[in-house]
């Protein structure tokens, strides 16, 4: 691997255009999530549950269209390790959000900070990247939209076992149990993305 | 060229509307706003249920989902053309540039509101047979808010003509969605009348004609603006832009929310013909048979031992600005969250709860000074001889010793203890308090 070719790769992934998305959700979640804590009427940094799953949710979004080019058939015939290529471009798309939503919830970073952050970024990239596998990367977006849309809707405020593994994105993240389902959905969209490549649904149309 | 008559012209775009439903974004725009309705209903029955008043408002409630959904429909539909690379072959038709532009947001806005207000629809059908009050003008709340939807696809029709993102309509969504957030938690006049969503008024409130007329007319202006934008036909822009603005700065002087006139008719009372009166607002008497055999217990046992408070009545019914606790002669009842899906009283142990104002020592509140614990205590013994006479729990609870040793004494001793802790209870005084909570 050469620089020119991961260069080359990060520019027809749009990583560009990604990173200045991120950055921007990154400060979004940073302001938003202070404010919430700053308000007296509110539980103090456990208020920042519309942060902690929204700022993942945005920023895998985000990375759904950097999991494919241009012209998918016509990358496959290239002589690459695409499987590497991809493991290696979903890591790495995973750890910089991570990162960059670490630093929005470093202050108290127990329940819903930092921590949790981290854990939705794993669950949220994770359902990004077993739908881009599944219906392309034009349509990755809608599993984890759908889904943590309609958790963050439903509000539930139990943190058993039972309700941790469904309602994982609005859990604290002292909930160990919320934990596993992220766990689940991050292994399979890291087996399944690079394993199958973007789907179909990126080919160009006949 | 011959120009193309009228019903022709009509019955072309008419089949072409009917493609726009069949084959476009519309079919699940409906199913997800179908869904989306029913998942809200789903979350919060309480708010809703039993009021016609109710159910409008939580429509407008769920504007902040709703719209967010609608925007993110409108701004896929519209990116459509870009997706399939569709560009050089409309501009090659003879149609003019805003018939798919109109097209495309009149197919995803009739069949997102017809997903949605077929799931409130659904909801009417539990209302219907319990609703004790039908004026009030629910209606217009509800037709705005059905115009905010069609707003709300105007605009993500606008982002998705701009944007070249894949991702254009979710994130549009979710910005939709912080937005109007942002917007409720702002807390000011002019969001609370210029954002479609409603902060939940009390059901018995109405809101001024004339805010309602200035809303929809600014919900309908900011549609024109969004797809003339979107169709580059500037002057028609303009012209929205302009009327727009006309119409927002009267809206945005409307009176403040929390300030709304109650409507004379929703906070009629509707009193119990027998016994200590219970009497519940209109809109709320729906629950007067529900809600008489949790309250009536009480009210006979607080006559028995003080005279007074000798009637229970709905909140909603109070003027402007009553305080929470009783006045003496009344206790006042919450309901606004007092419902089950088919009418029934939600929680009763909410509305005995609301006995506590009785109860309750009316001792100033001190900054930097924790109240005596002997005193709360001793609250917590009289709330619970006045309510646990008619109450049991189950598991049964464990009885506080203070209660049990007051339970043991004669009835007439039992009340003049009670008359003896409200009278000291109401002045506060916290020496007096103190020595009917010591064993005699």
């Amino acid at each position: 691997m050469n620089r020119r070719l991961l260069a080359l790769h990060l520019t027809a992934r749009s990583v560009p255009m990604f990173a200045v998305g991120l950055a921007a959700v990154t400060v979004l979640a940073w302001l938003a999530g202070n404010w919430l804590a700053s308000r007296s009427y509110f539980d103090g940094p456990l208020a920042r549950v519309p942060v902690v799953a929204l700022a993942p949710l945005l920023a895998a979004i985000l990375v759904g269209p950097t999991l494919g080019g241009a012209d998918d058939e016509l990358e496959r015939s290239t002589a690459l390790r695409w499987r590497v290529w991809r493991v290696g471009h979903l890591l790495l798309a995973t750890l910089t959000v991570a990162a960059a939503l670490t630093l929005a919830g470093l202050r108290e970073p127990d329940a819903f900070g930092a921590y949790a952050l981290v854990r939705n970024t794993l669950g949220c990239t994770g359902l990004v990247a077993g739908a881009a596998a599944l219906l392309g990367v034009r349509l990755a977006w809608l599993p984890a939209f759908g889904y943590v849309c309609a958790v963050y809707a439903a509000a539930p405020r139990q943190t058993d076992p039972v309700t941790a593994l469904w309602a994982w994105p609005v859990q604290p993240s002292t909930s160990a149990t919320s934990w596993l389902p992220v766990v689940v959905l991050f292994a399979l969209g890291t087996a399944a993305y690079p394993l199958f490549g973007p789907g179909p649904a990126t080919r160009p149309p006949a | 060229m011959t120009p193309v008559p009228f019903v022709r012209r009509t019955a072309q775009v008419r089949r072409m509307l009917r493609v726009e439903l069949r084959r476009g974004t519309a079919p699940v725009a409906a199913l997800a706003m179908f869904g989306a309705g029913v998942w809200m209903l789903a979350v919060h029955p309480d708010h809703w249920a039993g009021r016609w008043a109710g159910l409008a408002d939580y429509f407008r409630v769920s504007m902040l989902i709703l719209c967010a959904l609608m925007v993110a429909a409108g701004a896929w539909q519209a990116g459509r053309e870009r997706r399939r690379d569709l560009g050089e072959l409309i501009t090659s038709t003879p149609r003019p540039g805003w018939h798919p532009v109109v097209l495309a947001w009149l197919a995803v806005a009739l069949a997102g509101t017809t997903g949605v207000l077929l799931a409130f629809s659904g909801a009417a059908a539990f209302v219907a047979p319990v609703a004790t009050y039908a004026g009030g003008g629910w209606w217009w709340m509800l037709a705005v808010g059905v115009v905010a939807l069609g707003t709300a696809t105007a605009i993500g029709t606008l982002v998705g003509r701009l944007s070249a993102l894949r991702v254009a309509a979710p994130i549009a969504g979710l910005a939709t969605y912080l937005g109007l957030g942002i917007l409720l938690y702002g807390d000011t006049r002019a969001a609370a009348w210029l954002s479609p969503v409603s902060p939940g008024w009390r059901m018995h409130q109405s809101i001024p004609d004339w805010v309602t007329a200035g809303q929809a007319g600014w919900l309908l202006a900011l549609t024109v603006l969004s797809l003339a934008v979107a169709a580059r036909r500037w002057w028609m822009a303009a012209l929205a832009g302009g009327v727009a603005i006309a119409v927002a700065v009267p809206v945005a002087t409307g009176p403040g929310p929390y300030r709304l006139p109650a409507d004379p008719g929703a906070v009629q009372l509707v009193c119990t013909d027998t016994g200590p009166p219970v009497c519940l607002s209109r809109i709320n008497a729906f629950l007067l048979d529900d809600v008489t055999p949790v309250v009536r217990p009480v009210l006979i046992r607080l006559t028995e031992a003080t005279g007074r408070p000798w009637r229970a009545v709905d909140h909603a019914t109070a003027p402007a600005g009553t305080p929470d606790s009783t006045d003496g002669d009344t206790v006042w009842l919450y309901l606004d969250s007092q419902s089950t899906v088919r009418g029934g009283l939600a929680r009763p142990d909410w509305l005995r709860a609301d006995f506590h104002t009785v109860t309750r020592p009316r001792c100033p509140v001190e900054q930097r000074r924790e109240p005596d614990h002997r005193v709360y205590q001793l609250s917590s013994v009289a709330a619970a001889w006045l309510l646990d006479a008619s109450h049991s729990t189950d598991p049964p609870a464990p009885v506080d010793p203070a209660l049990e040793r007051l339970r043991a004494l004669p009835l007439a001793a039992q009340h003049a203890w009670f008359s003896a802790y409200l009278d000291a209870a109401a002045r506060c005084d916290v020496p007096a308090l103190i020595r009917l909570g010591q064993p005699q």
